[in-house]
């Protein structure tokens, strides 16, 4: 059951990720904006929107794929019983 | 602004560069119709397609007309909040394949409405069907219009004859080459827009002294200055925290259930490939999404410098004025070409979508029996079926270009993503609780929006009419109901209940990938009253007087 709550916990994660990541204007909304605080020009607030909501999705997606990817071999993996080679479950469903 | 301000002036090469594309487009339709054998491959590719081609594919689905045209007008008149608006649109890919699209990829469905069948049975893939027709109805009607008018400012046409000419080029390419043909010729199409927009951007921005003219996305930063002398509200939130909680409620749900989008991942060759569409998908969009912040900031820089207020026509298509205004007419004739690009890729998908549904879906669920080339027999004419009805209902244009396709998604997170997702995570959810849960809320939604009953309508202006502020009401309820009554109806029929609930938990976990069924995974009722607590609150806000 450790690898199906693992499959839980971590879909929540990045969900919740993503949304950080896209739904800057509640960061904006929480610590307030100005125009005199300026990155590469702009005022922050609309280059974090830019940013996050670009490179930073890009980055979530990046590391959603890597653990995706171990958890696939997980759960492949840990369905087999490693003495007798059974599927656990098997029988009962 | 007159209307010779923005037609160009060379029609022959507008024309000779519109026939080169399409020239392109036909010719990958013809090559691809050769392997189109069955219907897997008219209406999933055959399920053959690589994440790069895929990628690409997607992000040029979900690319539309209102990325080139109808984006750049809304920035112009709401400035930063509409900039936050379109941002998150990025999460439609990543959300659907995270919460649903790779597990669905493993049920080897053709839409979502397959897998409603096979979760739920036909009642509720029958409403599941006519919700998606009618949101992707509405959402190609906007690309019709929007392609009709390129095709206006092209050839100096009226709206009819414009209207005609594209939908009947679209409808012959895209029903010749089904999906195998429409997926390649959408990744040529993103190509095609990300060149046709972003390099002209680039000269757009060292016309107006960006110093960093050369990364267009982010290298207008110098002349911030001058715009807030200029607008000094151009960079203000405007907005109260409920307006920013809505579009998430409604347009972060709804978009990830949008069946065109599920549909491309469908075609994926692997359960990997569809993972690695995810980051290219978001590296595509993103760098499309930020060259339309950049168009929208120089068209209002622009226009506002030189003291000139446009009307909504006009400001409809900024883009285009821009490029006429600071590059040579030639580039104009290209970024026409990535116009179209954006309107008949999603047309595309929206078609190909539209007539799955249609011929295999419904027409399928009908006659399961239905020999093979019967079935391609359908799918072909559901496709060019799709194309004229469009074609026919765009002859009387809604108002504005994509307040629609905004409402169509509120529709989608009430009424299509709680029972999509919910089915996908929970084996608890029933047909009862998917069929109540989605007609009910769904109908709700309908009679709330500012369209039907005006005075019965939820909120007032823009947050009524694109659907967010009814959403704040019809998306917790569409929870509410869909929850409440699974569980209700697992005490009125426990018989009806448990073998159903038998069912689900063979789908649900073998679509997770758990080569054995415990009956123990996704089978809890806490989290399900969880989820109805957290959105309890979000129900309450959306109550409250706008």
């Amino acid at each position: 059951m450790e690898t199906y709550r693992k499959e839980i916990r971590g879909t929540i994660l990045f969900f919740v990720l993503y949304l950080l990541m896209c739904h800057t204007a509640v960061w904006s909304i929480f610590f307030g904006t100005s125009n005199d605080v300026r990155v590469l020009g702009f005022p922050a607030h609309y280059l974090a929107g830019i940013i996050f909501g670009w490179f930073g999705v890009l980055a979530v997606s990046i590391w959603w794929n890597v653990w995706a990817d171990r958890l696939e071999q997980e759960i492949t993996t840990s369905a087999v019983d490693p003495v007798s080679g059974d599927l656990p479950g098997e029988g009962r469903a | 602004m007159t209307k010779e301000a923005w037609q160009i002036q060379d029609i022959w090469l507008g024309i000779g560069v519109t026939v080169g594309v399409f020239f392109i487009y036909y010719a990958v339709a013809f090559i691809t119709n050769r392997t189109t054998k069955n219907e897997e491959d008219l209406f999933v590719a055959g399920r053959s397609i690589g994440p790069m081609i895929n990628s690409l594919a997607a992000a040029s689905t979900w690319m539309s007309v209102a990325t080139f045209l109808g984006v750049v007008a809304l920035i112009q008149q709401l400035h930063m909040p509409f900039v936050f608006m379109w941002i998150q649109l990025i999460l439609s890919v990543p959300l659907l394949v995270l919460f649903y699209g790779a597990l669905l990829w493993r049920l080897k469905v053709f839409t979502s409405v397959t897998f409603f069948d096979m979760r739920y049975g036909k009642s509720v893939a029958f409403l599941g069907a006519v919700w998606m027709l009618l949101i992707m109805l509405m959402y190609m009607i906007g690309q019709y219009i929007g392609v009709a008018k390129v095709f206006e400012v092209l050839l100096g046409l009226p709206y009819f004859p414009s209207l005609v000419i594209s939908a009947l080029i679209i409808t012959g390419y895209i029903t010749i080459g089904g999906m195998k043909g429409a997926t390649y010729n959408d990744a040529i199409q993103m190509v095609i827009m990300m060149v046709t927009f972003v390099v002209p951007l680039a000269a757009i921005l060292k016309a107006l002294g960006a110093t960093g003219y050369w990364f267009p996305p982010l290298g207008y930063g110098n002349l911030t200055d001058v715009m807030l002398e200029k607008i000094p509200t151009f960079f203000d939130l405007r907005f109260d925290p409920r307006f920013y909680l809505a579009l998430f409620v409604a347009l972060t749900l709804g978009i990830m259930g949008l069946p065109q989008l599920a549909q491309r991942v469908f075609t994926s060759d692997s359960i990997k490939s569809v993972r690695r569409i995810v980051p290219l998908f978001c590296l595509w969009v993103g760098l499309m999404f930020s060259a339309t912040y950049a168009m929208g900031f120089a068209g209002v820089f622009h226009f506002a410098s030189i003291g000139e207020t446009l009307t909504r026509e006009a400001a409809d298509k900024t883009t285009l004025l821009l490029n006429l205004a600071y590059n040579p007419e030639w580039v104009s004739t290209f970024v026409i070409a990535g116009v179209l690009a954006a309107g008949i890729s999603t047309i595309a998908g929206l078609m190909i979508g539209i007539a799955t549904v249609v011929a295999h879906d419904v027409v399928g669920a009908l006659k399961p029996h239905m020999p093979d080339r019967k079935r391609m027999v359908w799918g072909y004419a559901a496709l060019a079926l799709t194309g004229i009805v469009s074609m026919v209902i765009s002859l009387d244009p809604p108002a504005f270009l994509i307040t629609s396709i905004f409402w169509a998604f509120g529709l989608s997170a009430t009424a299509v993503t709680p029972m999509l997702v919910l089915g996908a995570w929970s084996t608890r959810v029933n047909r009862w609780g998917a069929f109540g849960g989605s007609l009910l809320s769904g109908l709700l939604y309908i009679a709330l929006s500012p369209y039907v009953f005006k005075d019965f309508s939820v909120g007032a202006g823009l947050v009524a009419k694109l659907g967010y502020s009814v959403s704040l009401i019809t998306v917790p309820v569409g929870f509410f109901l869909t929850i409440g009554l699974s569980l209700l109806f697992e005490k009125l029929k426990p018989e009806e209940a448990k073998s159903e609930l038998a069912r689900s938990q063979e789908l649900v976990e073998t679509m997770h990938g758990w080569p054995s069924v415990t009956r123990v995974r996704y089978n809890g009722t806490a989290w399900l009253i969880g989820l109805c607590l957290l959105w309890l609150p979000v129900f309450l806000w959306g109550l409250a007087p706008w």
